[in-house]
């Protein structure tokens, strides 16, 4: 009994440690955006401000079109989110339940494309794009961010595919349903879990990608969010109160999609009541 | 609707190199319940999903009526199956599982309601309709499985091993009510199970299957009575039937079984029979566990009591020769005692001689 206390006491002090760890940097980035200039290096530092500022906001709104770039990263994210999930259910459906020719082959040439490294891939991208026409255009970030995120994402929902029992696909052939059919009305709710896991993560990937979006796009109208970001960084200085203030801006819609769609993160098959 | 024939002719399928059906024939009839009886890996799940097209054959021919079924789709079958976990689709609710079928088969929308709630009534899952599989107790899925089933008016229900998930209880009382489930509908029945008691007490005909093959087909008291060899025996009947190895021999015209332990003199008619059919002098004799009498008096045999399984309505003692063992059903109301030393007598009727090498029954 008392070991078990202590157990249960020492798991508690490690989650709160990793709490902590989390939430700092949360806590001082919001804070640091209500803060004057003149209170964001204070020693101590405080942790909630002492005067409360809507002037880093002001100056953030003013001094970058941060708008435009936070509605080309909502159009990015959501076109690539959308985009992957649909290929990657699609692809995962038939990784786990067809049966073709070349189906290995196929599998370790997309287990192969997980070994590249993002920067490895970024001047051959880059030339293929500028080859293209695609050079400063919204498809120069969409169709590289949904290659890249295809193979991983695949592989999860392969995996969830696979784990809905084969009576449920013999079953769904028997009452007459095609290929198809059995796909979207019978296998794709029960995948929706992963499906709904691997979309939030592709989402917070494109949200936050840099590298890419700048390499593949020069004008202003072009830059997504976590570009503009960067733009109150310059080699000799940093605007810390503005620059807060922009991420506070840009991190908010990844937050609310993961507060929206906490409900659909539950293990699947356990609701399925197959046993 | 009338009843469909199936019919199936030298039916083979092969998984790389292994032969999960080998040649097997079946013609079940119009309306019939027929049991497909064997032990796992006999290739009874596979001989059902042959018929439902899940699988497609290598060789032979499936016939439903006088139509070939070897290249139609599920669909067009018409079959319905029940599977060993139900295959519900666990995020639609009874009613929609229940629709799905009718609605792919082209059922027009009043009479998919109307047959839903009919299946429904008769099943007694009315209540249960808005309900996800989830919600429900291992019966009750297996009625709406059941249930899923037969409102699409299928040609041929397939069952494979619907009971096998249940309690023994529910087991029970699920065994009474597809009887008669069957009984109502008519309609051609295949049902696979491992578990003879299910078999015997639910089929028109049972079909024994091993390794592929049709070892016997026949009505539950035939294949109990009238094994066609060894395997049939041993696997129809809990407990099993006892098998003693031994040799043939003759002395001044009269046969004897020498199986080591002890020797078994043959009713002349029985030897002569016999001795027709076999090819060698060994043989097996085998008894079932309620034609031993023990504490007999003529042509005993001792033997020790090694335990003894009280029933209720009967005690079941194991006993052990020199070299063999064997099971005896005897009544209850005898007490018995481990270590016991008991004299027992072989029913001669009762008797089954198969061959020691092909062990087909001889007699």
């Amino acid at each position: 009994m008392k070991k078990n206390i202590f157990y249960r006491a020492s798991i508690y002090v490690i989650l709160f440690i990793i709490m902590v760890i989390m939430i700092v940097p949360f806590w001082w980035m919001i804070t640091t955006s209500f803060k004057p200039p003149g209170e964001i290096f204070t020693f101590p530092p405080t942790i909630i401000p002492r005067e409360f500022t809507f002037s880093n906001y002001e100056f953030m709104w003013s001094s970058a079109p941060l708008g435009r770039f936070w509605l080309n990263s909502l159009l990015i994210a959501s076109i690539v989110t959308l985009a992957v999930m649909f290929i990657t259910s699609l692809a995962g459906f038939a990784f786990a339940r067809l049966d073709f020719k070349g189906k290995r082959v196929l599998f370790y040439l997309l287990l192969a494309s997980l070994t590249g490294p993002l920067f490895a891939i970024l001047i051959p991208s880059f030339f293929i794009i500028s080859k293209a026409g695609l050079y400063n255009t919204y498809f120069a970030i969409i169709l590289p961010y949904i290659g890249w995120n295809i193979a991983l994402p695949t592989l999860i929902i392969r995996a969830f595919f696979e784990s809905i029992p084969s009576s449920v696909g013999d079953s769904a052939k028997i009452d007459g349903c095609s290929t198809f059919t059995t796909y979207r009305k019978i296998m794709l709710p029960l995948v929706m879990p992963g499906l709904v896991t691997v979309g939030i993560f592709t989402w917070m990937y494109t949200w936050d990608e840099l590298a890419w979006a700048i390499t593949a796009t020069s004008s202003m109208e072009m830059r997504t969010m976590s570009a503009g970001i960067t733009m109150f960084q310059t080699q000799y200085f940093s605007s810390w109160g503005p620059l807060c203030a922009a991420a506070v801006f840009g991190v908010l819609p990844s937050i609310i999609l993961y507060i929206v769609m906490q409900k659909y993160y539950k293990p699947t098959l356990a609701v399925t009541g197959m046993k | 609707m009338t009843a469909t024939k199936l019919t199936i002719e030298n039916i083979t399928k092969k998984f790389a190199k292994v032969t999960a059906v080998d040649g097997v024939n079946l013609a079940v009839k119009p309306g019939e319940f027929m049991v497909l009886l064997g032990p796992s890996g006999c290739g009874k799940t596979t001989l059902l999903r042959l018929i439902a097209g899940l699988e497609k054959p290598d060789g032979g021919t499936i016939r439903f009526d006088d139509r070939v079924a070897n290249d139609m789709l599920p669909k067009a079958r018409n079959v319905a199956m029940v599977f060993q976990d139900f295959a519900l689709y666990p995020h639609m609710t009874i009613f929609d599982n229940m629709r799905l079928p009718m609605k792919n088969l082209g059922f027009q929308k009043d009479k998919i309601k109307e047959k839903i709630l009919w299946a429904a009534k008769l099943l007694e899952i009315d209540d249960l309709l808005n309900r996800i599989p989830a919600q429900l107790s291992g019966g009750q899925k297996q009625r709406a499985a059941i249930g899923r089933a037969i409102v699409r008016e299928p040609k041929i229900f397939l069952l494979d091993e619907p009971l096998a998930n249940l309690d023994a209880q529910l087991r029970m009382k699920m065994r009474v009510e597809l009887k008669e489930l069957q009984r109502k509908l008519q309609v051609t029945t295949v049902y696979v199970t491992h578990d003879q008691v299910e078999a015997m007490s639910m089929g028109h005909r049972i079909a024994v299957m091993k390794s592929g093959k049709i070892r016997q087909i026949g009505r539950g008291k035939d294949l109990y009575y009238h094994p066609a060899d060894k395997f049939v025996a041993g696997f129809i009947g809990a407990p099993s039937m006892n098998f003693f190895e031994g040799e043939l021999s003759e002395k001044g015209g009269k046969f004897t079984v020498d199986v080591g332990d002890f020797t078994f003199p043959l009713p002349d008619e029985m030897a002569h029979m016999a001795v027709k059919k076999m090819r060698e002098s060994k043989l097996i004799l085998g008894i079932r566990p309620e034609d031993i009498h023990v504490n007999a008096l003529k042509g005993s045999v001792g033997a020790r009591v090694e335990s003894v399984e009280p029933l209720g309505t009967e005690t079941l003692l194991h006993l052990k020769f020199n070299r063999h063992s064997a099971v005896v059903r005897v009544s209850a109301k005898k007490e018995y005692s481990v270590g016991k030393k008991v004299n027992i007598a072989f029913d001669e009727d009762a008797i089954h001689l198969f061959d020691g090498k092909s062990e087909e029954i001889l007699v």
